[in-house]
């Protein structure tokens, strides 16, 4: 049970996926700035170790890294035209990166229960809780019928080489697409099953709330913040 | 506006904005195997997305779901730490969409291409940046670099790019309604899903 201790309020988790997001294509490069943007890209490695996954955690962290010292490293030399073009790639990288591997931790860690009952705790109408629910829930399926697809046109030598990119694009996504139109049909059906179409409010089993974890992730990005308008 | 959209609709919601999402990540794939594909990006994309939100029409039948998709969208690329200009579009442009569609009754072409043409230019939202927020991140980059850097810079991103993106997005997306219809008559009809 030690890991529920590094799981945070599905609130928190989504307050930190906006806040660093905004913070990553907002700040500059360095100073305070600088420091800001090392806190925050710091952040979504922690809670994917805290959640044990390690090796994402390192992988990640390892790229992001690399990708702001060459960021810093190409602005500063005088490479000219090839230097605009690898800072250029390398700040992309090391602004789009944390707010993927964000979202990624974010899949992975809050429960669709717990997203529900958080949603509904924000007093948000349900046109927009069953669909950020459902979008969170089929997210991992879709991956998987994707790499399935992908391993099933594997098997039948379709490579992207073999019948060029209109046919390889046409039999990726319809299967893709009908496979999980299928799964959305049978989770409608378990869900409305299950009261999801009841009227007023629901009882739910899903704990919620503010932990030691939602504290610390609170208090790194009120730090990060903190460097940022301060430096 | 009241809406009258039950759980089953708000379930198929969720479910076509996952797979709009997919198809646009399938296809980002493909474009960087194929260098190419950078540029012809806002035709393609939006000519392949067509084949989902063809099918996502044949579950439409009242006004409000295109909105909560369109909306559902540009959060789901925000929170992919891509520009929230796309959030910004897909306020004004989805309600847009889902009127021009709601009025030929989810089911007239005509309508059906346009509010698809207009949905499609939320994704123009993704380059925004690159191309209006330049003065401010030229500034920034000034501080540090001499004039001729900045002038290669600006070089790299015409202006007129921007246009040619738009009008990108928008053949993209009439291409991508009757790519969609074919399909749908293809494959989801023979499957019965459609």
């Amino acid at each position: 049970m030690t890991r529920e201790l590094f799981r945070l309020d599905p609130r928190t988790t989504l307050l930190v996926v906006a806040v660093l997001n905004v913070v990553m294509f907002s700040a500059g490069f360095a100073g305070g700035a600088g420091w800001a943007r090392l806190v925050f890209m710091a952040i979504p490695a922690v809670l994917a170790a805290g959640l044990g996954r390690w090796i994402a955690a390192i992988g990640y962290l390892t790229a992001v890294c690399a990708a702001y010292v060459l960021e810093l490293w190409a602005l500063d030399s005088s490479l000219g035209g090839a230097g605009v073009i690898v800072a250029g790639v390398a700040g992309l990288v090391s602004r789009l990166a944390p707010g993927v591997f964000m979202a990624y931790v974010a899949v992975i860690s809050v429960r669709v229960s717990e997203l529900m009952a958080g949603l509904e705790a924000l007093r948000l109408p349900r046109f927009v809780v069953i669909p950020a629910a459902v979008v969170l829930r089929l997210l991992p399926t879709v991956r998987e019928e994707s790499r399935g697809v992908q391993a099933a046109m594997g098997v039948r030598g379709l490579s992207l080489g073999r019948v060029g990119p209109l046919p390889w694009l046409e039999y990726r996504i319809i299967p893709l697409i009908v496979s999980t139109v299928r799964c959305g049909e049978e989770l409608s059906q378990a869900a409305l099953t299950r009261g999801l179409g009841r009227h007023g409010q629901a009882n739910r089993i899903a704990r919620i709330g503010l932990r030691p974890a939602d504290v610390l992730a609170l208090a790194a990005m009120a730090a990060g913040i903190g460097v940022w308008v301060a430096g | 506006m009241k809406l009258n959209l039950n759980t089953k609709d708000l379930i198929n919601v969720g479910v076509f904005t996952v797979l709009y999402i997919a198809v646009v990540a399938v296809c980002g794939q493909l474009g960087a195997l194929v260098p190419i594909g950078q540029v012809l990006g806002p035709f393609y994309i939006p000519a392949l997305a067509g084949i989902v939100f063809m099918l996502f029409l044949t579950r439409v039948t009242k006004p409000g779901m295109v909105t909560i998709m369109g909306v559902l969208v540009g959060l789901l690329v925000l929170a992919t730490g891509q520009a929230y200009w796309v959030l910004v579009l897909a306020v004004i442009l989805a309600p847009l969409a889902d009127l021009i569609l709601s009025l030929g009754g989810y089911k007239r072409w005509i309508n059906t291409v346009l509010g698809y043409i207009v949905f499609s230019q939320m994704l123009i939202g993704t380059v925004i940046p690159l191309f209006f927020a330049r003065d401010a991140y030229l500034a920034r980059l000034g501080e540090r670099k001499d004039a001729a850097w900045i002038q290669s810079m600006i070089e790299l991103t015409p202006n007129w790019m921007f246009a040619v993106m738009i009008g990108e997005l928008a053949v993209g997306a009439v291409v991508g309604a009757y790519v969609g219809r074919a399909l749908l008559k293809k494959h989801f009809e023979r499957a019965g899903i459609a």
